[in-house]
């Protein structure tokens, strides 16, 4: 047998299963699910990613060092449903909290369960890859770098906090803002292809004519007519997003709220990107979050069997449907979570970290909201009460008829007002 | 290898039919031998003496006589107009063993080699209904194919790679199926001395690049077990095909004829193994025609009578006259088909 060193670069030699044959297979990818700390190589101090500079850096000497990484948008690696896959991503999640020693001031740590990076709280030292699962798929592979800077966004802060009429006026200058804090959320993608065939009665207006006994003449006239139809449909659903964090943790309707995300824009992850920050691993099982892909594909999917059969009277549907080639992809994207204080109260915000979409919580000014509605319920019942008046005098009906349907209108409005207030003290 | 050689009789004579061309050898004992593949000529000796080639394995006739005459029976049957030698039992009595060749090469493989080899793996999928009840979904396993290079080293010896000895191996293994090797025993002198012996009309070095392929198709099979894949994808191997060598199996056919009205030889052959006969069943054109012509003389009598007998008889007449010659017909079309059958290789 010849020397097999040196004979296949980039291959190692694995067990044979026969005699006489010797097997290379490729040299799988370094694990690097060890937790790594950071620390600056000029002078020690602790390093982070600096969004401004997409880079590390250090805060004591200025030193800054690119990410190392690659562009790789929508094509990055996805996964499919391998049992493997499926079993691992059921068992990892059943790790607890996550001990670790710190190389640099030798304090034992204990982490959250599923945190990805965290500082030491005894000497600073950032520090990442703390708590990755045992399957690498399990692993991010792609993230979403920050391209919005918080220098850039606080100026827009402001100018939301300033807009709308149904806030307090001082809530711009008296808001005491938090510092933005850069977070990678956690969230799943899913592409699968479906194959659907579908059955339904489907209405279809036709012409009929017919005998119309009150003319005696003949006539034609539109009727809908039911009958059972069939057809097949094929679609690919790509990168549907599901989140990944607990809505315990994080509030949804806020954060569907800073979407869309443009997932062109993925690079492979590099754990360089998390140094500093506080990021949490999925939260969300994969199967959870797979079960919620799948009922975004299944109402798609009697939408389009629905367009299918050209009708827009469409009953009994029933559909068969089956999944190829689905696909999962485990992501981080990039958000700043911030906070102001007014008026003795805490409110929250979100941004997209990659387009600056922002969405948050707002004061409403209730005083001011109750005197505009009110004003604008009372003025025209006001009208009506005149227009009252002037028919008793003068027998002239018209502007107590315009009163009455101002007042009409004015209440409708008031009461959609007073709503609009209510949802954007929740969301805006 | 543990080898098996026959010590060929002494002596065995090597023979030639001048009308194909085929060469055997005959036992010595044998006198007025006819070519039994051909039934031309008579076997007459040939002009260069062969030595026979070391035989390492032989099929042996599994066939009973019992067995045979079955076959042979059903052969027979159904076929149109047979002539009157077409029988079973002549063609039973005339039945000659012939062995004939494959070659057997045996070979070390030592190199280098490089594949893409498929693994098979699970995925998790579903399948989903929707109707008055809502969606309902069924977990289903699908079994998919993952590619992954592979290379590697062999150092291994093969026996028995199987290569022809005829040119007209692949049209014979098409006439009369194929044979069990597995059911092949060494070679013993007294198992070909019952019969004539194709000598082959390849030599070893004319297959030397088939036989390296089919080396190399093995040493891809190997490579696969060894990394535990499921599928080749391709395979290529480099390095060097050492110590091949050569011998033969032989296999056993049957070979009897009939003869025909002219007295022409229309050979028949049986696979010796599973018994799958093959031959060209030839009609009697005379014994047709024989038919038709009494058939014929009927019908003439019968119009006759029809005509004296002032019936209006055109179409009964004219449809007699033609189904007289029905016999004649479908002995030419018989013949026409079974023409299209190639002899026995």
């Amino acid at each position: 047998m010849q020397d097999p060193n040196n004979h296949f670069p980039g291959f190692e030699q694995i067990p044979s299963k026969l005699e006489g044959v010797l097997v290379f297979a490729p040299i799988p990818e370094k694990d690097e699910a060890q937790a790594r700390s950071y620390a600056c190589p000029q002078c020690g101090g602790s390093l982070k990613f600096d969004v401004n500079s997409s880079g590390m850096a250090c805060i004591y000497c200025g030193y800054l060092a690119p990410v190392a990484t690659a562009h790789v948008g929508r094509q990055a690696q996805s996964f499919e449903f391998t049992l493997e896959n499926v079993q691992a991503a059921e068992q990892e999640w059943e790790t607890d909290r996550e001990l670790l020693h710190c190389n640099n001031c030798g304090a034992e740590l204990s982490y959250p369960k599923g945190a990805i990076a965290a500082s030491c709280p005894y000497c600073g030292s950032n520090k990442v890859n703390l708590s990755l699962p045992k399957t690498k798929s399990l692993r991010p592979q792609v993230l979403l770098p920050f391209s919005a800077t918080p220098e850039a966004l606080k100026p827009r802060i402001r100018e939301w906090l300033s807009k709308g009429w149904m806030h307090p006026k001082a809530l711009k200058d008296a808001a005491q803002m938090d510092k933005l804090t850069p977070v990678y959320l956690p969230y799943w993608t899913f592409s699968a292809s479906i194959a659907a065939d579908w059955k339904a009665e489907v209405g279809h207006y036709e012409t009929e004519r017919y005998y119309n006994s009150s003319s005696k003449s003949y006539e034609t006239r539109q009727v809908l007519r039911w009958r059972w139809e069939n057809g097949a449909i094929t679609h690919f659903f790509s990168d549907l997003m599901v989140n990944g964090v607990s809505p315990n943790r994080l509030n949804h309707t806020m954060l569907n709220a800073i979407e869309p995300y443009n997932l062109s824009g993925l690079v492979l992850f590099s754990p360089d990107y998390l140094v500093g920050m506080n990021v949490q691993a999925y939260e969300t099982p994969l199967d959870d979050a797979w079960q919620s892909a799948k009922q975004q594909m299944r109402v798609s999917t009697e939408r389009l069997c629905e367009q299918d059969t050209g009708s827009s009277h469409v009953r009994n549907m029933s559909i068969d449907m089956s999944y190829d080639d689905e696909q999962w992809r485990y992501v981080l994207l990039p958000l700043y979570l911030a906070g102001y204080s007014f008026a003795g109260q805490y409110y929250n915000i979100m941004l997209n970290g990659q387009t600056g979409k922002l969405a948050g919580n707002k004061p409403v000014d209730w005083k001011k909201v109750r005197t505009i509605t009110w004003l604008i319920a009372l003025i025209p019942l006001l009208l009506a009460l005149i227009g009252f008046i002037v028919m008793q005098i003068s027998g002239n009906s018209g502007l107590l008829t315009f009163g009455a349907l101002a007042s009409l209108a004015g209440i409708v409005v008031s009461i959609s007002l007073y709503s609009q207030a209510k949802k954007a003290e929740k969301l805006s | 290898m543990t080898e098996h050689t026959v010590n060929t009789p002494d002596p065995f004579l090597t023979q030639t039919c001048p009308a194909c061309a085929r060469n055997y050898f005959v036992p010595a004992h044998w006198h007025n031998v006819a070519c039994p593949i051909c039934q031309k000529a008579m076997l007459v000796p040939a002009a260069q003496t062969r030595k026979m080639p070391s035989v390492e394995l032989i099929v042996k006739p599994s066939l009973d006589k019992a067995t045979i005459d079955a076959q042979l029976a059903r052969f027979c049957k159904g076929s149109a107009f047979p002539f009157p030698d077409f029988k079973p039992e002549n063609l039973s009595q005339r039945l000659v063993l012939v062995n004939w060749p494959i070659w057997l090469t045996d070979g070390d493989l030592k190199g280098a080699w490089d594949a893409r080899f498929g693994y098979d793996y699970q995925v998790e999928s579903s399948r989903e209904q929707m109707g008055n009840a809502g969606w309902s979904s069924q977990k289903v396993i699908k079994t998919r194919v993952k590619d992954e290079p592979r290379k590697g080293f062999i150092e291994r010896h093969y026996d028995n790679v199987l290569s022809p000895a005829l040119h007209n191996h692949q049209e014979r293994l098409s006439q009369i199926g194929s044979y069990q090797l597995n059911q092949a025993s060494p070679g013993k002198a007294e198992d070909i001395a019952t019969g004539l012996t194709q000598i082959g009309t390849i030599a070893p070095s004319e297959l030397e690049d088939f036989v390296k392929q089919e080396l190399s198709k093995r040493a891809a099979q190997d490579c696969r077990l060894a990394s535990d894949a499921q599928h080749i994808r391709n395979f290529t191997f480099n390095g060097d095909y050492n110590n091949l060598r050569w011998t033969q199996a032989l296999l056993p056919m049957l070979a009897s004829y009939y003869t025909d009205d002219k007295g022409n030889r229309h050979v028949v052959t049986i696979n010796g193994q599973n018994g799958a006969v093959y031959g060209q069943r030839m009609a009697s054109v005379k014994k047709a025609g024989l038919i038709t012509g009494i058939l014929l003389a009927v019908a003439i009598i019968l119009v006759l009578i029809l005509y004296f007998a002032e019936v209006d008889f055109f179409i009964c007449s004219s449809v007699l006259l033609i189904l007289a010659f029905i016999p004649l017909i479908r002995a030419a079309g018989w013949n026409n088909k079974e023409k299209n059958k190639r002899p026995p290789a």
